[in-house]
């Protein structure tokens, strides 16, 4: 798995990032709000989600948050590793912590996301 | 407007993620918690805890009526556990009582410090909140003691559990050095002359004590199973709902709660708390309910993935008529049900050298 450049991804208001091959993580930003990630609950593969639907559930030692789907799409792979190495994510938020892949139904579904640099004037940045 | 310790500009300039707690502005983490959290276990970490309160109290009789404990047990640079109650025997707040020459040190939670000053100083009218001039660090783990003697140019390792000293910070600084914690790891809590805060937190950190935030400060006590006011205790809890009868000195005379608590105490805890632990991949939170088959038995006070066991563990009160021990009990947390097993508490013990 190589690194994404977080200039290339698109991101939701709910700090999910996808990029146009339909791999789906959490930004560095929601990765840093969280804290140490220790369980991470990942979608069935083969599920059909809905934009906005509830994708994966990510608990840290200090809290625990839902992450939702940035597109509609069906869930062709997702990261097992994470069930070993949920610190996966807090370490390699663009990279190795990444979620599942989706193959999207609608590509033009991305051009409603935000990009990199609507995300950081979004989080303040 | 929340409240700042003094040392609230260093932590916003380490990068520490700062959270409004109790209306104080305290650094949650620094690194990790998890991080933090192994420091603390296994070398020397440090907590700025310049939001508890300090109050000075010189009024015996006045402190002996207010609080549960036996102040007359206390020897001069003693300190104990107390309970401060209402007239139903529930907790306005967990003290720690030190008797120094003349006078008493009350260390109260930030949380209710303000109602705790007002409380005694309707009964002591020289009780004195040392907010403006005292702050506190505490320092935790098993290299804290002695590493934190050198720096202070005293022998620290003399003072027994939740004895107190005075110290002199940098030469200069008037201090107290008490034998005590919040981690279940062997520590000095001191609390000292404002002034030297920035200092003495700068030096500590020279000298490669890890600065921890309230985050690793609960995962800590959770493992030790240290009760944090709101959660195992709180206005609708007794002592005895806790399971500290050993704090409440019922033939010490008349203490506000007394009555409350001796009818309590002779029909028994309508519940009491418990520890648990799960396989599953999932986090206990409070509030989360715990059941034996449909049968609600009981709720969780605090939970976290303990870094010491790696595994969830959680703290619940289950109600005393449960009969036995269920065979099956389950968590539910989101919406689906984890099998979890009781055991003992605290869940971790140090050993001691």
């Amino acid at each position: 798995m190589t690194m994404f450049k977080p200039q290339d991804l698109k991101f939701t208001k709910e700090h999910e990032w996808i990029s146009t091959d339909g791999t789906v993580g959490i930004s560095d930003h929601a990765q840093k709000e969280l804290g140490d990630v220790v369980f991470v609950e990942l979608p069935k593969l083969s599920a059909v989600l809905k934009k906005g639907q509830e994708m994966g559930v990510l608990e840290s030692v200090k809290s625990v948050s839902s992450m939702y789907s940035p597109v509609d799409g069906t869930v062709s792979k997702v990261n097992e590793k994470l069930s070993q190495a949920p610190e996966l994510v807090n370490h390699e938020p663009y990279g190795q912590g990444w979620i599942a892949r989706l193959s999207i139904s609608d590509v033009k579904q991305l051009d409603g996301l935000m990009n990199y640099s609507d995300y950081m004037t979004f989080i303040g940045k | 407007m929340p409240q700042k310790t003094p040392l609230y500009a260093d932590h916003l300039k380490a990068g520490a993620k700062l959270v409004d707690f109790a209306g104080w502005l305290m650094p949650v983490q620094f690194k990790g918690i998890i991080e933090e959290h192994n420091a603390v276990r296994q070398s020397a970490g440090i907590f700025d805890i310049g939001h508890m309160g300090q109050i000075e109290v010189f009024d015996k009789a006045a402190l002996q009526r207010l609080t549960t404990n036996d102040l007359s047990q206390l020897s001069e640079w003693e300190g104990q556990y107390s309970f401060m109650c209402n007239d139903n025997g529930a907790v306005e707040d967990d003290l720690i009582i030190y008797r120094l020459p003349e006078k008493f040190l009350v260390i109260s939670n930030a949380v209710n410090s303000q109602k705790v000053f007002a409380i005694i100083k309707g009964q002591d009218p020289k009780a004195k909140m040392l907010y403006d001039k005292s702050t506190a660090i505490a320092v935790q783990g098993p290299f804290a003691v002695e590493q934190l003697g050198k720096i202070l140019n005293k022998d620290l390792k003399k003072l027994k559990h939740r004895q107190i000293t005075p110290v002199k910070i940098f030469g200069a600084f008037d201090g107290l050095a008490s034998r005590s914690g919040y981690s279940g790891e062997d520590g000095i809590e001191l609390f000292f002359d404002k002034n030297a805060a920035k200092d003495l937190w700068g030096k500590l950190i020279m000298e490669r004590f890890v600065p921890c935030g309230l985050g690793s400060r609960d995962t800590l006590r959770i493992e030790s199973a240290l009760p944090l006011y709101g959660h195992e205790i709180d206005g609708s809890t007794t002592p005895l709902d806790a399971g500290f009868e050993r704090f409440v000195k019922f033939e010490k005379g008349d203490f506000v709660g007394k009555d409350a608590l001796l009818s309590q105490k002779k029909s028994g805890a309508a519940k009491k708390l418990i520890g648990f632990d799960l396989s599953g991949r999932a986090v206990p939170r409070q509030g989360h309910e715990i059941f034996d088959g449909k049968k609600k038995i009981g709720y969780v006070t605090s939970g976290t993935y303990s870094p010491t066991l790696k595994k969830p563990v959680g703290i619940a009160y289950l109600a005393t008529d449960v009969h036995g021990k269920p065979a099956f009990p389950k968590i539910l947390i989101r919406d689906s049900s984890f099998e979890i097993s009781f055991v003992d508490l605290p869940f971790y013990r140090r050993t001691k050298v």
